[in-house]
């Protein structure tokens, strides 16, 4: 565990939830995170990011209802919890700050 | 091709079910399987499939995070065992009858065990209790008629001691000593003393717990006097205490300080564990013909890297140069080496046994517990069904159910615990255990314990799982009770069985000690052995001919008569229940009825007041001159000449011993032995006296007061001799008492059986009463009358009794051989006995079916219909 730290891959999984938007569940995710880094990515990792970053509080999910598109199996819908928004944008903010500092130079 | 509903890769599949996923593993099967077609569509089917087996892959190492929010830490483990523990109790409070009843006898059961266990280990299963057993060895040597003779004189030992290089020689006497009332506790009891060389105890490995052991200087004459206690001597009847150290014990009059307490562990070679080690100085003093005469038992252990055969060779030369040196020159006197005496595999063969039926009992108890469960898991089926209806996985389930048994079970062991540390010195002073051995509860017994617990508590809650983990959920949901679930009713069946054959096993082992134990108590020994005396006079072999032997036998029974107290002494050299026994069997009819024929003396007659109900005893001048007449007892006379006739017949046809001999007289009926069976003596014939035989002095009050001067009287005749003499009653009663413990503890061992079986089979029945009520209601409304319910289910409920009934006689009758030891006068298939086990149990049985019964027949059909 990383405390409440993120790692690189619970970011970008957390930043996948919000851009997938609504009805976010494992797979979206899975093909958000391939497609954006061009990177394999297993569902293993993602089911782990997952749960770590619902067990910090960054996440919420909810079984959805059951939908004819696979076979009436019913799926985990993730969406973001407004403490998940306040640290991507957080880690936005130091980030953006940083590079600041490096293209303006000392 | 096309494909409808491809399936996923196989080794995919593989990987998915033996991974983790619990309550999430439908939504991920889902959303792989979502993938898995999306891919196919994209990237073609073989990358699908194969991504697809890396995504399954990928599950396996984060699956402990994956479950939920659930951890397996230890802590969590141990949290949810005490939550399931914690809930097995609060479903105790629900039936607390049933339950108490269960767990209440599950302890006794474990108890009994534990107890039962604790001797078996004390008395068979300890090792042998020397170092390094392989190099002791027990020397004999053979004289010129070929007999071998194992004891010494303590200057032979000496000389053996001093110049034999291949062995180290340790000497033994053996002895009975009773207690003084000097300043040790339990004054007046016997206790036996080993009377040793200084360092037998450490040639053969023995460890001191506190002080020292014995050691050569204590040989030295005029050395202080020392003793060394045993552990179980020390603990059992000196309270452990460390202050006895430097105490003094009197030993019939001879002080010694207590230097040592010896290690349990160490039983020495042979002849048991002794309650008190002293050094031949000390014992010289307690029994002054130790001094001089051979009575040592010699064992010697072959020091490292000498050959057996050598070792041999040279005490046997050893050995004859000290013959040689005697008056009588034997040269071809030879030693051998035996195997030390280990615990007889008898002992070994009775312990077995009494751990078989102990077995039986928990076989019995975890029947019981297994019942309690199947019955709580019909009533909780609804329970179940919704626990997993919810998502609790099968694992947690059954993992709950085993829980319960174990708590359960624990709670009995406790209880078991209590029992068995009260029951097992109780037992052990019952049965007589030696006072040497030490029976406190070692780690063995502690195990054993646990073990029980285990494999009761384990199997018990193991019981319903299969029955309680269906897969069918919906009809519990929806308040049906289920039918005769798919095996569950014949293992209630084959339980009450297999309850209802051990217990009758064990009731009918009960029954028959049990009447031996009467037959031995209310037998008609034909004497009163309260005023008879037995008095032994046993000169050291070698050191007394026919005619000393003669001479001494005559000046005994002269001075004996000349007691004021002796009414009449007669000799024999088969004295009731300790004697030599002659067996003289009688063919009748089919059978054969088993006899002893006891050579006596004229006056034997008037020591032991026979009556003559035909002819005469014979005279002092028939005995010596050898007449081969004789008198047989009435019993005897009866089979043998149904008409009366007895006397002047020829005996020649029962017994070659007999041939020759006429009948002169009939006398009563007196008992030669009690155990195994009871023998009455079937003929006296005359012998002339002798000093081998026994004395039988009849006494003209209590013969137990006369017991110092008839000793002192005999003792006085010649130094050397050992006198033991003995009060017949005491001699009946230790004949008696084997037995009687042996029945005591069976007893104990068959209530609990009984009662085990008797919980068991009304738990059984008010089980299948209580998932019968629909049924019950539903005939009830369609006619049945309260009575036809209650017989059918008093006939259900005893059918398996039956089966059990006639299994349990049959295993009896087939084990019955293993009684024939303790047996007195009835026979391993007495019906009487097996008729009153099986009366008991069926009566059990029937009681506790009773009441579910009458509570089937009282069920309201209205209020089933309502349900329906």
């Amino acid at each position: 565990m990383k405390g409440d730290h993120l790692g690189e891959f619970e970011e970008l999984a957390l930043l996948a939830v919000r851009a997938v938007g609504d009805g976010a569940y494992a797979v979206p995710v899975q093909r958000y995170v391939e497609q954006a880094t061009n990177r394999t990515v297993t569902m293993g990792a993602v089911y782990a990011a997952l749960d770590r970053l619902e067990a910090k509080g960054l996440v919420r999910s909810a079984m959805g209802a059951p939908t004819a598109e696979r076979g009436g199996k019913a799926k985990r819908l993730f969406s973001v919890t407004p403490e998940g928004m306040r640290t991507l944008k957080y880690l936005r903010r130091v980030r953006d700050r940083i590079w600041r500092a490096i293209e303006e130079g000392h | 091709m096309r494909r409808r509903d491809p399936r996923p890769p196989l080794l995919g599949r593989l990987i998915l079910r033996i991974t983790r996923l619990g309550t999430r593993r439908a939504e991920i099967a889902a959303d792989l399987e979502e993938q898995l077609l999306h891919r196919r569509r994209t990237a073609g089917v073989r990358r699908a499939g194969w991504r697809y087996v890396r995504d399954a892959a990928s599950l396996l190492r984060p699956a402990p995070r994956l479950v939920g929010r659930r951890q397996t830490s230890l802590t969590s483990v141990l949290s949810g065992i005490r939550r399931d523990a914690a809930f097995a109790l609060r479903l105790g409070r629900r039936r607390p009858g049933v339950v108490t009843l269960t767990v209440v006898g599950l302890g006794l059961a474990i108890g009994v065990s534990t107890a039962v266990f604790s001797l078996v280990n004390a008395a068979a299963l300890r090792s042998v209790g020397v170092t390094n057993p392989e190099s002791v060895f027990s020397i004999g040597r053979l004289n010129a008629r070929g007999q071998i003779r194992s004891t010494w004189s303590p200057a032979e030992w000496r000389t053996l001691r001093e110049r034999s290089a291949t062995t180290i020689v340790e000497a033994l006497v053996p002895e009975s000593v009773s207690l003084g009332q000097l300043s040790t506790p339990g004054g007046g009891e016997s206790v036996s003393l080993h009377v040793v060389s200084g360092g037998y105890l450490h040639t053969f490995g023995a460890r001191p717990v506190l002080g020292r052991l014995l050691v050569d200087a204590d040989d030295e004459p005029g050395s202080a006097p020392v003793a060394v206690i045993s552990e179980g001597f020390w603990r059992r009847r000196l309270a452990g205490a460390p202050e006895v150290l430097g105490q003094t014990v009197d030993l019939e009059g001879t002080p010694a300080t207590i230097v040592g307490i010896v290690d349990r562990a160490f039983s020495g070679p042979s002849w048991g564990t002794p309650g008190v080690w002293v050094p031949f100085p000390v014992g010289a003093r307690i029994r002054p013909y130790l001094a001089e005469l051979p009575y040592a038992r010699l064992t010697v252990r072959v020091r490292p890297g000498v050959e057996r055969a050598a070792a041999a060779a040279e005490l046997s030369a050893l050995a004859a140069a000290l013959e040689s040196t005697d008056s009588a020159a034997r040269p071809q006197a030879r030693v051998q080496l035996g195997p030390m005496d280990t615990r007889s595999g008898e002992i070994r063969t009775i312990g077995l046994a009494v751990l078989g039926a102990v077995v039986l009992v928990l076989l019995l108890a975890t029947a019981n517990m297994a019942n309690l469960f199947l019955a709580s898991a019909a009533e909780r089926h609804r329970e179940v069904a919704v626990r997993l209806a919810l998502g609790s996985g099968r694992w947690r389930v059954a993992a709950q159910l085993v829980t319960e048994g174990l708590t359960f079970s624990a709670v009995a062991a406790a209880i078991g615990l209590i029992v068995a540390l009260w029951l097992g010195p109780l037992f052990a002073e019952l049965l007589g255990v030696p006072l040497g051995v030490d029976v406190r509860f070692d780690a063995r017994v502690y195990i054993f314990l646990a073990g029980a617990t285990l494999f009761v508590g384990g199997l018990a809650g193991i019981a319903p799982v299969r029955y309680s983990l269906r897969r069918d959920l919906a009809s519990p949901m929806k308040g049906w009770t289920p039918a005769a679930s798919s095996g569950s009713p014949r293992t209630r069946a084959a339980l009450v069985a297999i309850q209802a054959s051990t217990s009758t096993l064990l009731l009918i082992m009960t029954a028959i000690l049990a009447r031996s134990v009467v037959n031995a108590s209310v037998v008609d020994l034909g004497f009163d052995p309260e005023r008879i005396l037995m008095v032994r006079a046993v000169p050291p072999s070698g050191t007394c001919d026919d005619a000393c032997s003669m001479t001494y036998a005559r000046l005994a029974i002269e001075r004996l008569t000349g007691l004021p107290e002796v009414e009449a002494v007669g000799v024999t050299t088969s004295p009731p229940m300790v004697g030599a026994l002659y067996p003289l069997i009688v063919q009748q009819g089919g059978g054969q009825e088993l006899f002893a024929r006891v050579p006596a003396s004229a006056d034997y007659s008037s020591a032991m007041s026979l009556r003559l109900t035909q002819g005469r005893f014979y005279t002092d001048a028939e005995a010596r001159s050898g007449d081969r007449v004789a008198v047989v007892s009435e019993a005897l006379a009866r089979i043998v000449w149904p008409a009366g006739a007895a006397l002047g017949q020829q005996l020649d046809h029962l017994s070659d011993n007999l041939a020759g001999f006429r009948v002169i007289g009939v006398a009563s009926d007196a008992a030669n032995s009690l155990v195994p069976r009871l023998r009455r003596v079937g003929v006296y014939v005359p012998i002339d006296d002798r000093a081998t035989a026994t004395f039988m002095v009849r006494t003209r009050s209590d013969a137990a007061d006369v017991v110092p001067r008839a000793h002192a009287a005999v003792s006085a005749i010649r130094p050397g001799v050992r006198v033991t003499t003995e009060a017949m009653i005491d001699v009946v009663a230790a004949e008696r008492a084997p037995v009687q413990a042996i029945a005591g503890v069976a007893s104990t061992v068959a209530f609990v059986a009984l009662g085990l079986a008797v919980i068991g089979l009304y738990g059984i029945t008010a089980f299948v009463v209580g998932q019968r009520t629909r049924e019950i209601g539903v005939r009830m409304a369609l006619g049945a009358g309260g009575r036809n319910v209650a017989g059918l289910f008093a006939r259900q409920s005893l059918f398996p009794v039956l089966v059990g009934l006639v299994t349990g006689v049959g295993l009896a009758l087939a084990a019955g051989h293993v009684l024939s030891g303790p047996i007195l006068g009835v026979s391993a298939t007495d019906p009487a006995s097996y008729a009153a086990a099986v009366a008991v149990l069926a009566g059990a049985a029937a009681a506790a079916i009773v009441s579910p019964a009458r509570r089937a027949a009282r069920v309201d059909p209205a209020a089933v219909l309502r349900q329906l």
